[in-house]
């Protein structure tokens, strides 16, 4: 290519390389969020719902699906120093909501239990809507 | 001059407008609901037909019961997630 050719493109166009600031991140905020990241953070709101947890407790409590909540709770037994889990499933039906426990004991939700988890889904959706998603709970609209 | 046409209140045998209600006049928080609505005498009317008739409907917004609103609230959250890991 000839020298003033050369000259000329690198006039136009720049023969230094764009400085790293300039550059656009490759990686967006958001960019590695899953599903499974979001229920997570869900999740730490959730778990304070219901109060302190107590001391060597860990404690979840977010919505999985359309139709289901999910409650685990884990700790270690003190008198037989083993590790205790449970997982209870609270699956929503058109009037009911049915509870499973470790998979196996069924139930419907009644009396205060009911209102209880109605009470806290409401916070749950009021906090995790305000919070992590920065919407409006009411109307759905992106908060500025 | 020929008979005249009773005002409102006359033809309905219903209280003046303005008339204040109280315990006991057949009000409750459905009327008074309605009233928000409609014309005072038209609430009036609606109201005295409460009182008097057993079977009387008496309008009212439907409310959505807790396992609607569950529902709701759940679907929501589901579709905003979604909506967030369309957006990344």
């Amino acid at each position: 290519m000839p020298r003033f050719v050369r000259k000329l493109t690198q006039l136009a166009l720049g023969s230094e390389k764009p400085s790293k600031y300039l550059k656009l991140p490759k990686k967006r905020a958001f960019r590695s969020l899953t599903e499974r990241k979001l229920i997570e953070m869900e999740s730490e709101i959730g778990r304070k719902l219901f109060g302190p947890i107590p001391k060597g407790h860990r404690r979840e409590f977010f919505c999985l699906d359309n139709k289901t909540w999910i409650w685990h709770e884990e700790y270690t037994d003190e008198a037989t120093k083993k590790p205790v889990s449970f997982t209870t499933r609270y699956e929503l039906q058109d009037k009911a909501v049915l509870k499973a426990q470790n998979g196996a004991k069924y139930s419907y939700l009644e009396g205060a239990e009911l209102q209880n988890f109605l009470n806290a889904v409401e916070m749950y959706y009021d906090q995790v809507m305000h919070t992590i998603y920065q919407r409006n709970p009411y109307s759905g609209q992106k908060l500025l | 001059m020929g008979p005249t046409t009773p005002n409102k209140n006359e033809q309905y045998n219903l209280p003046r407008e303005g008339t204040e209600f109280t315990d006991g006049d057949g009000m409750d928080f459905h009327t008074a609901t309605v009233t928000t609505t409609l014309s005072a005498v038209e609430a009036l009317r609606v109201a005295q037909e409460y009182a008097t008739s057993s079977t009387a409907e008496v309008p009212a917004e439907p409310e959505m019961d807790q396992f609607d609103r569950v529902h709701l609230l759940t679907d929501n959250v589901v579709h905003t997630r979604q909506e967030v890991l369309k957006a990344v």
